[in-house]
Parts: structure tokens; sequence; C-alpha cells
């Protein structure tokens, strides 16, 4: 894993993320950047921190400010806002700390909402990612066991990462199955 | 060359997402042209994929053929599915998921079948597992129980959607029925699982009923019941109607598992982006329902638990026979229990009463809860 502050980068998302729609990932950043914006979190670079398995690591997110038509595309604080900013927030923090890139959307039923390999992996390697977004102060820990256990379950048996975003309180939490 | 490096993976990806969108604005017809060409690719990409590699082949596999469904394409579906399924390489779980999709195909294809072609309908899949539910089986007052609880509760959503004042007794309107016929599908292979389908009786009206189809009824159902999933006190700002909220807080706690019959309730519509349609229950939120729903305690003067022997809506009485024979009358609310008491008959309930000072007049239950959970 890569030491030191990790940089999560959502400005640089979609060229991280080649292989998905650039579309997409650009409306995914967006999605993160109104969420932080309506929480009104530090400027960009904006601390976070990063947990992965219990191991604490500082991390930046680096956003820009969304312009008035992206405050009027993504409309309030509805979960779908939410669910793609995480997404966006996820694919920056695990290409960051572990070199995965997203290559596939996941099927409906597969328990992952995303795949991914890690740089240099063959694509037999792939992995599940299962994302969860969460703008209250409420701990994280509750939705990320749910999100293991729903991950876990899926049926492609393979390994898998549970990330829940915490935007309220700039914490990104990884577990891996 | 890998197969997510495939120009074909990459274009499938986009047309899947464009598809999704035009079926969000209501296009359905550009949606399911846009998904069968996405699933034409897919499948052209997973061909390639050697026997060697079989969680790759499984997924692109189990991915071209949800496609193929996506765009309403029941033949290719069929053709594709069958087509993988020869490989004896694929692994188990792309086998199990590539069966399950050619049951709903099959299901959808029927139902499509009987449709006039403007016809709207949304299916809901309502997955238990765990506790007693095994593979296709589970005890029927379990399956039972969630079936009344999810059908109750999209028709009171639909009636929410539709302005109606909140309904007292009896049943809803022909006008809200004809918005939200459900039928019921077997279950899916290698789950245990209602399937159900909504469609409405008249293609989408113009003016404000535009929206409340069967598509829209079970989105909401999904809004809300992923909002009791995170919390239910959250169903206070979605829901500003206390008769309403109370009503989808009694059904979603009744669909809720026990922990012991039934361990987890998935709920979801393969129509809507499967990210937005998902919610998932556990026992933990069956107790966080049981207290939103519970009377503050400064209220509550009593509380007997016995077998729930008469129900009469008419007149607003219930009467519990206790232990020891002893026979307990309660006034009920007009309308408050109507969509829930009905299967609690003769089962063991705990009801929470509020004293009265008229030696006369029954005490006033104020809750009404099942002991035995499932019965």
């Amino acid at each position: 894993m890569v030491q030191g502050t990790l940089r999560l980068d959502l400005i640089e998302l979609p060229a991280q993320c080649s292989f998905i729609s650039h579309e997409y990932t650009s409306g995914a950043a967006a999605s993160a950047s109104v969420v932080l914006a309506r929480l009104a979190v530090p400027p960009s670079p904006t601390p976070a921190n990063l947990d992965w398995d219990g191991n604490q690591h500082s991390a930046l997110i680096i956003w820009r400010h969304p312009s008035p038509k992206e405050h009027d595309t993504y409309d309030d604080l509805k979960n779908d806002v939410i669910k793609e900013g995480a997404y966006a927030v996820a694919f920056a923090a695990v290409h960051a700390s572990d070199e995965y890139v997203v290559r596939k959307r996941a099927y409906h039923g597969s328990g992952a909402d995303w795949y991914l390999v890690r740089k240099g992996d063959p694509d037999e390697s792939f992995i599940k990612l299962e994302v969860s977004g969460m703008t209250t102060d409420r701990s994280p820990s509750t939705r990320l066991n749910a999100k293991v256990t729903q991950v876990s379950r899926g049926d492609l048996s393979s390994p898998a990462l549970a990330v829940v975003v915490g935007f309220h309180r700039l914490k990104i939490s990884i577990r891996r199955r | 060359m890998q197969a997510f490096d495939d120009p074909r993976s990459t274009q499938s990806e986009k047309l899947a997402i464009e598809a999704e969108q035009a079926s969000l604005n209501g296009n359905q017809t550009r949606a399911q042209d846009l998904f069968a060409q996405a699933a034409q690719l897919e499948m052209e990409v997973a061909q390639l994929v050697p026997s060697t590699s079989p969680r790759l082949r499984g997924l692109l596999a189990v991915s071209a053929v949800a496609l193929w469904q996506r765009a309403a394409r029941y033949p290719e579906t069929e053709a594709c599915a069958h087509f993988f399924l020869q490989d004896q390489a694929l692994c188990e779980e792309a086998r199990l998921e590539l069966r399950r999709l050619l049951t709903r195909c099959w299901q959808e294809a029927d139902l499509v079948r009987e449709l006039a072609p403007d016809q709207p309908w949304a299916s809901l899949e309502v997955n238990l597992e765990g506790g007693l539910v095994r593979q296709g089986l589970a005890p029927s007052t379990v399956a039972r129980d969630r079936q009344q609880a999810v059908t109750k509760m999209l028709v009171r959503v639909a009636e929410w959607q539709m302005n109606e004042p909140f309904r007292q007794r009896g049943e809803a309107s022909q006008r809200v029925l004809g918005r939200a016929q459900i039928y019921e599908g077997s279950a899916l292979t290698g789950s245990y699982g209602l399937q159900l389908y909504l469609v409405s009786g008249t293609p989408a009206a113009e003016g404000t009923l535009k929206d409340v189809g069967p598509l829209a009824i079970v989105q909401q159902f999904l809004t809300l019941a992923s909002a009791a999933q995170e919390a239910p006190e959250d169903l206070a700002a979605l829901v500003p109607d206390d008769q309403y909220r109370r009503t989808f807080l009694e059904h979603l706690h009744d669909l809720a598992p026990d922990g012991q019959k039934v361990g987890v309730v998935s709920l979801s519509c393969p129509r809507l982006l499967s990210r937005r349609a998902q919610a998932r229950l556990e026992p933990q939120h069956r107790e966080a329902l049981s207290k939103a729903m519970a009377v503050p305690a400064k209220d509550v003067k009593a509380t007997h638990e016995g077998l729930l022997k008469v129900v009469n809506l008419r007149q607003c009485q219930i009467g519990i026979e206790i232990d020891g024979g002893e026979y307990l009358s309660f006034r009920i609310q007009k309308g408050h229990h109507d969509d829930t008491i009905g299967t609690m008959l003769n089962h063991r309930v705990r009801v929470q009463a509020e004293q009265t000072s008229a030696a006369s007049t029954n005490p006033l239950a104020l809750d009404i809860r099942l002991i035995d959970s499932d019965g």
C-alpha cells in the first residue's frame, strides 16, 4: 500500500478510470463535489481520513467546487447523488491506496456494484467493490458491516472490498473480505 | 488483449449507461435498443474469453444475459444463457445466476405476451434467506405474511403517490387498483423469493398522474424501504403524513426478518438501476422499526398478552383470550390496524392499552404486536 498522505483526486478521476465512460466518471465526480459543497467541508485539498482494515491513513480529497449548473443538475442531497458521489470517492481511494482500477460495472444481483483489477494483474483476478455513502454524523461501522456481509454473499465468489464514504466526517472506511 | 481492454467492452459499458439514462427519462424503446446493442457487444467479448478463465467468462456471460434481458429481447436472452451454460468449466456461481436470469426471462416473456404493447409494468423481487429458509423452500406462513405485507404496502404507496386521502378501511379504489394490479410469479431458481409484477390497467395518462405508474410505485416502495433500512426516523422527512408513515412503518416491520425464521429480506427491481433499487432488511432493522412505532411509555397504562380471538373492524373492537381463559375486549382506532391485524388472528399478541376511567368502556388498544413473530 502507498505510504504517506493519499491524494484522492476527483478531478483526475475520468483519466484514472479510462475504461469506464468519461461522462459517467465526470458525473460521479461532480456528484461528490455537490455533496461536499452542500456539507460546507473545508475547500480542496480537503483533509480526510482513510481507514483500511483498521489501518489509518491521512488523505486529501482533491475536488473542484461545483458550478451552478452542476448544483442544479444534481439537486439536493438525494440518495442518488450521495451514492454516485460515494462511487467517485471510493474509486479514487482504492486507486490511490492500492492501485486498483475500476474495470466493469456489476450486473444486478451480484452483491457488488463494480469490479476492480489491480494495475498489472490479469482480468481473471478481478475483485468486487460495494460502496455506500453517508452524509449524516452516524458512525459508519454498522453500514460497513452490512456492506461486508452484502458483498460476501454475492453470486460470484471472489475477494471483495466494501467501502463506506462518510462525507460528513470526511472518513473513508474500507474493509477487505 | 485482456477482455476488459477490448474496445467492445468499453463501448458496451457506455451504451448501458446511456440506456439506463434513457430508461430513467421514460424512453423505454430507446433504452431497450441501447441495451440490445450493449448486450451484443458484451456477448461477443464473453465468447472470446477462454474456459481457462472461468470467473471472467462467467462474469461477462452473466453481464451479457442480463443486458439482453434489460433489452426485453427474450429469445436472445435464452439463447445466450443456454450457450454459456453448455460450458462445463463455467464457475458455479455464474451458472446459478444464469439459471436465475433465465427464470426471470421466461416469466417476463409470459407477462409481456399477455399485456397490451404500451401497458406499463414493473417487477419487484423480494428475496428471503437465512433462518428456516432454504434454496427454493420456505415455511408457508413466513412467505405468505411477507407477501401480504408487500402487496398491502404497494397499494398504500400508490394511494400516497396519487395524493389519495388515507383510506381508513376497506379496499383501495378502482382508480388506484387500476394503476397497481399485482401479480405473483414463481420464485427464481436457487433462491426463495417472491416475484411480484405490478401492471397498470391503463397506459400512462397525461397530467398529474403521468408518473404514477408501476415503475414509479416500485421505486418509491424501495426508497421507503431503503430509508427504513438506514433509520426509521428518516421516514418522517419522506412521509409527512402521520397515518401513511405509520402504515409504512408497520408494513416494513412485518416484512423485516426476525433473525430466527428469516435471516435477511432483500428487495430489488431489476428494471431500475441496480444501485438505486435495492434494500436489504436484517433483524436489527425490525428492532429499529419496532422502536420507531413504540407508543410513548407515558401513554401506556396496561399491557396484556393473549391469543387474538376476535377482530371486528366495523365496530372497532378486538378481543384476546389471556392465560387462564379470561377474555379481554379492547377498542381500536378506526382504520389504524386494518392492514395488519388480520394476520394476527389466532396468534399471541401483546396489547398496550390506555386505561379508561369508565368501567363500562373498554380500554383503547394503542399498539398491537405479534409476540410470536411470523406466527
